[in-house]
């Protein structure tokens, strides 16, 4: 089970869909094997732990032993000392060995040898006296329990620790004394208790009979008779009387056999609740039901919309169904769940076990069983994925496999899918495949022992049906042999074992089931869900991906590769991202957006959190966000659709959409500051150098061009005739980064400043009506480009051709920019100005046609890195990776001066072109900078051929050896350069 | 009868939980409607034998769960299948967006060659009991917008009612005529199907006696 348990815990995450691994059960607590071992609430601590030998007795038991004694007696005085006549065997009080615990609320005990014949869990409130039994050899305690268990315990151990268990015990059972009273009052609704009062065998006082079940009012499905509840209920009377009762009572062979009869069905709830553990679950949370329900009281949701559909169709057939109050209660119970875990919310199936268990249980009892049900014993059956119930059909299909060969051979020859049969089962018990006094018995068993039950009929149904199944050829027919056999269950045969005995086919069934399959333990299940774990898993996640994908609406600007790569973002973060609060959730918070986004641009960085940031980011996830204000994924893609169009002037049109709060067409002034700010903020990786925009890689570009170009020419002049494959672009080429990053930088940082003057320039006073409004609308950009406003034109034109035009700006401009700040006159620009604005901005202009969109790294699978390296290389990447370029810019050089190129012009063209495409080695590329060093002195914008020894090549090899270190500007900058060839060069291969 | 030839047709039921799959189909082989019938759990299978002119066709029929989270196990059902309804409920806006979805889904996965056939049932939800005739805003999905959805994607359509058995059984005759005659389950080679010839004629009067004397109910 602790497979299961590893499950439980994080049952129902998304997460585990996406990542097998984290389903990898951690190895569980001693704690949580002991919780596990005895069904007891979660977060139980073991407080001391002993080997005991104990023995159990209860004014019953010594009451029969004395009167069969009496009775043995008074035999032989009758009949002499030498009577023939064997006496009756005497009872006897056996004891047992085992461990012996003390936990926070509870203690509890197992034999060693055989678990089935005496376990207990008694909750500490119960016990009435505690006292030590004083013998010369040992420590003993004894323990009289509310109920009249009386336990002594012998503790097997140093002297030490029994007296150090004593105390801990005393300890925690006046703990415990507050707790007397509630607990008192909750048995007083137990029918357990109720019985044993009615026959006057109870401690308590019991005036009001319990509540209960459906069955109660509605009466209970099946023929009492046939049942023999009459007589079921007077064993469990005895039972109870001599073994204890819901919170203290002794497990032994008795009891299982009783249940394995059925249940009776008076007692069939509480004795669930007893099996399964969730008697102790609703003591000690005994306001939540009620108070999840007024808490969520008149609350929408998924969920409940579909219990609502289903309410109707519930055990229809059963007449509380058909009433008011039947529907009620299932909804109440359906609907408290849902809110109770809404991971699972609510799963078809929940409807029909929930009604089922309704009609045994109260609302409240049911509430509590659902509860262990999800979480312990069938954990993952009806979460959002079924995860739980898609990998036990691959578990019964390798039991069968496995325990029925022959079955299952001819299952895999015929391709039936016995997961399409099963299935339902699984999901629902057998309760819409059995009638329903057969389901109910399945349900008792599966209470006590777990979901190894279901495995344990659903192998009997195939094994008794083999002869039946090999005959199929497909599934439907499986399906028919089923439905035909699980109709006739009532119908009587010979007995399995005594052919001359005459049963129902349920009770062969039931035969088989739990004697020949009693082998499948649940270690072996446990064995096998993790054998198929992954498989399942990986399943799921394919599908969950398809079907997500599939139903995501249409996108233009992506490709669905594109969208992919964004969904495995999406979801890694969310699931992996430890900073992530809502981690497993399928939609996504601002903090998770903002890890998101730092991974899928260069220009937001999650660990370095500004204001800057996480103003256009909030900005961003509003705009990103569904109405009420939740992001998921599909309104992620929308917006990320939106916003990367290639189109610069819909790019445009949504960016300035963004600042659009009013969706009026008026960027507001507090807007306008906003924005101008956030174009300064989303530029940064350019502003400050670290990435290279167009306009400076096509200057690099042009310098690198007009370099060959010379280093032809002067080649050619000192007449040095050089073989096509000898003639290559310049091997020693530098050039200085910080100069192009400098003036990069001034471009940036002058367009930012003019932006806001340009905004402010053409903003236009709200409150003046008469002015003719600029905003031709959005659709109408193109109208604007043909036709705009005369004094945009100008001013247009200017800041083309003049980006300083900070300086030359009149005094009635200056005028215009003051008046645009003054509070009191509040303006506003349009969409269209502002991406005239844009439009008559070089930089932004490039920014807005290439970079912007680019940025976002949509092409990157989510296995590659996105780290800063990247960031790195990218500066160089544009114009260094596609040597092509170049070769096309020498050769349109080369063009103009046609004249006065010599002969070989095509080859050295030729292979100007492709010499970014070969690569030279080292030795070669030194000893040509040799050679061609004495004719080189030049110092422009671009860089220096250098000596020898400072020789590098930008372009093809990168320096190895110790000389050229002194030139670079650090370690860092040589990292960097070889981190270029390299993939220069993996490029090139590719 | 001497050459009817018989012919297997696996067919799937999609769409959103609570349109009425299971209702169409229990209409379907037994004649028969519930009001409060329970939902299917994984999914149901029924049989139907009919006969189609000179032949006889045998129905297989996989009811799915039409709940959300079911949808992952359809494939296993619509695995091979040779048709498929895909049912919404003319007053649900929000079980057609489903049927799209189902529609997409069966293009993309499913046999490339089945027959699909778009049912929009509770038709008589939409009927005045007394007038017998549409009442205004009953419908929330209106007929065109089905019949383009059909039109668009190249798929039989009908609106239905299993509770009045309204267009039923036509649907499964429609589909039954465009099984080829030499389809079986496992053969899924490429035979076209004379498209034009099996147009609906949704204005036509419907005779349910006719078509269920062809059935074998």
């Amino acid at each position: 089970m602790s497979f299961l348990r590893g499950i439980a815990t994080i049952a129902n995450k998304a997460s585990q869909i996406f990542d097998p691994s984290l389903a990898q059960s951690k190895k569980p607590t001693k704690d949580e094997l002991l919780c596990l071992e005895f069904n007891l609430p979660e977060g139980e601590k073991i407080i001391d732990q002993m080997s005991a030998e104990v023995v159990i007795t209860t004014k019953f038991t010594r009451a029969k032993i004395a009167a069969i004694k009496a009775q043995q007696q008074q035999q032989q005085n009758q009949q002499g000392a030498f009577s023939s006549l064997p006496s009756p065997a005497l009872p006897e009080v056996e004891p047992f060995n085992g461990k012996f615990t003390l936990t926070s609320n509870f203690i509890t005990f197992k034999d060693g040898y055989d678990s089935m014949t005496c376990s207990f869990v008694i909750e500490l409130p119960t016990v009435q006296k505690i006292q030590r039994v004083h013998r010369s050899y040992d420590f003993a305690i004894m323990l009289l329990t509310t109920n009249d268990l009386e336990i002594t315990v012998q503790f097997i151990g140093l002297k030490s620790q029994c007296e150090r268990f004593g105390q801990n015990l005393v300890k925690a059972l006046k703990g415990s004394l507050d707790e007397v009273e509630k607990i008192t009052e909750f048995q007083c609704n137990l029918y357990s208790e109720y019985l044993l009062y009615k026959n006057h065998s109870s401690n308590f006082e019991i005036t009001v009979p319990p509540s209960g079940g459906l069955g109660l009012v509605f009466k209970f499905p099946g023929n009492t008779h046939k049942l023999n509840d009459r007589l079921k209920m007077k064993k469990w009377f005895d039972l109870f009387r001599e073994n204890g009762r819901n919170f203290a009572l002794v497990k032994n062979v008795i009891f299982y056999k009783l249940v394995s009869y059925g249940l009776p069905n008076k007692l069939r709830g509480e004795l669930w609740e007893t099996c399964c553990g969730s008697l102790f679950l609703r003591y000690q949370n005994s306001e939540e039901y009620n108070t999840i329900l007024v808490e969520h009281n008149g609350e929408k949701s998924v969920a409940i919309e579909e219990i609502e559909k289903d309410l109707n169709r519930s055990l229809p057939e059963y007449p509380a169904y058909q009433n008011e109050e039947g529907i009620n209660r299932l909804r109440r119970v359906l609907t408290a769940y849902s809110w109770k875990n809404p991971d699972i919310g609510y799963c078809q199936a929940m409807n029909i076990v929930t009604a089922a268990l309704l009609i045994y249980m109260s609302e409240e009892q049911v509430f509590w069983v659902l509860n262990v049900l999800c979480d312990k014993i069938i954990p993952g059956y009806y979460s959002k994925t079924m995860y739980g119930v898609l990998l036990d059909q691959k578990v019964i299909e390798g039991l069968v496999r496995k325990s029925l060969p022959l079955i299952g051979e001819h299952f895999e020859k015929h391709d039936i899918q016995l997961s399409i049969v099963s299935l339902p089962w699984f999901l629902s018990f057998f309760l819409n495949t059995m009638p329903l006094v057969y389901a109910f018995r399945v349900i008792d068993m599966m209470f006590l022992h777990g979901s190894r039950v279901l495995f344990q009929v659903a192998l009997a149904v195939i094994r008794v049906n083999g002869a039946a199944l090999l005959k199929c050829e497909d599934d439907g027919e499986c399906i028919a042999v089923f439905k035909e056999y699980f109709s006739s269950l009532d119908e009587s045969e010979p007995s399995l074992l005594n052919r001359d005995r005459i049963r129902t086919r349920f009770d062969n069934l039931w035969e088989i089931a739990f004697r020949e399959f009693i082998v499948i333990g649940d270690n072996e299940i446990e064995q096998m869900r993790n054998r198929y774990k992954n498989e399942v898993f990986q399943g799921i996640e394919t599908f969950v991906k398809r079907t997500e994908l599939r139903n995501l609406p249409k996108t233009p600007n992506l490709t669905s590769e594109q969208v992919s790569n964004v969904y495995d973002r999406y979801y890694s973060v969310l699931n992996n991202d430890s900073q992530a609060p809502n981690k497993g959730s399928v939609t996504m918070d601002f903090d998770s957006f903002e890890v998101f986004m730092s991974r899928l641009v260069n220009w937001v960085n999650a660990s370095k959190k500004n204001s800057q940031q996480s103003k256009f980011l909030t900005r961003l996830y509003n705009a990103w966000s569904s109405e009420d204000g939740v992001m998921s994924l599909e309104t992620l893609i929308a917006g990320l659709n939106k916003l990367i169009d290639h189109d610069i002037m819909n790019s445009l049109s949504n960016f300035i959409a963004l600042y659009d709060d009013e969706h009026d067409g008026k960027i507001d002034r507090e807007s306008v500051l906003q924005l101008a700010e956030d174009l300064i903020f989303i530029t940064t990786p350019w502003r400050n150098g670290s990435v290279f925009d167009d306009i400076t890689n096509k200057t690099i570009e042009s310098e690198i061009a007009r370099k060959i170009y010379e280093r032809k020419l002067i080649l050619k002049e000192q007449g040095i005739e050089t073989p096509d494959d000898e003639i290559r672009l310049p091997s020693e080429v530098r050039f200085n980064e910080d100069k192009w990053k400098g003036k990069q930088q001034e471009r940036f940082l002058a367009s930012g400043s003019n932006f806001l003057k340009m905004a402010f320039k053409y903003a236009q006073p709200v409150e003046d009506p008469e002015k003719p409004l600029i905003d031709l609308g959005d659709d109408t950009t193109d109208k604007f480009a043909m036709e705009p406003p005369k004094s945009i034109e100008l001013s247009s034109r200017n800041s083309t051709q003049d980006s300083s035009v900070t300086t030359s700006s009149t005094s009635a401009e200056k005028d215009k920019y003051n008046a645009a700040l003054d509070p009191s006159h509040p303006t506003y620009i349009t969409p269209s100005t502002f991406r005239m604005i844009i439009l008559a901005d070089e930089t932004y202009e490039c920014f807005f046609h290439t970079q912007f969109w680019k940025s976002f790294q949509v092409d990157q699978k989510i296995d590659q890195d996105l780290g800063v390296v990247k960031n790195i290389r990218g500066m160089f990447n544009n114009f260094l990776a596609d040597g092509r370029r170049v070769a096309i810019e020498v050769r349109k050089r080369m063009d103009d001066a046609t004249k006065n190129i010599p002969d070989n012009a095509n080859n050295i063209i030729n292979n100007a072109m492709n010499g970014a495409g070969v690569n030279n080695n080292n030795g070669d590329g030194r000893s040509r900078a040799q050679t061609l060093s004495s004719n080189n002195d030049d110092d422009d914008d671009f860089g220096n051929f250098v000596t020898p020894a400072n020789a590098t090549d930008v372009l093809g090899d990168v320096p190895v050896g110790a000389d050229f270190t002194s030139v670079l500007h650090d370690k860092k900058e040589i990292e960097k350069e070889n981190e270029l060839a390299r993939q220069l060069n993996d490029t090139r291969l590719g | 009868m001497s050459h009817t030839k018989q012919t297997s047709v696996k067919l799937v039921l999609l769409g959103e939980a609570a349109v009425g799959k299971s209702s169409l189909v229990l209409r379907f082989v037994s004649n028969d409607f519930q009001e409060n019938k329970e939902p299917t759990i994984g999914a149901a299978f029924l049989t139907q034998r009919c006969t189609i002119g000179s032949k006889t066709i045998k129905f297989e029929i996989w009811d799915t769960a039409g709940q959300e989270r079911f949808a992952n196990l359809a494939p296993l059902y619509y695995r091979n299948a040779q048709a498929a309804l895909v049912v919404y409920d003319i007053t649900k806006p929000a079980s057609f967006i489903k049927a799209r979805r189902w529609v997409n889904e069966l293009r993309e996965n499913a046999n490339k060659n089945i027959i699909i056939a778009l049912v929009a049932n509770k038709y008589d939800l939409v009927l005045s009991e007394e007038s017998g005739e549409e009442v205004d805003g009953a419908r929330k999905v209106s007929i065109e917008e089905g019949q383009n959805l059909a039109d668009e994607e190249g798929l039989l359509f009908f609106e239905t009612s299993a509770k009045t058995s309204y267009n039923v059984n036509e649907v499964f005759m429609a589909i039954g005529e465009k099984i080829p005659d030499n389809a079986n389950k496992n053969n899924n080679a490429d035979t076209s199907v004379n498209s034009g010839t099996n147009r609906i004629d949704l204005n036509s009067p419907v005779d349910p006696n006719v078509n269920s004397q062809n059935c074998a109910c």
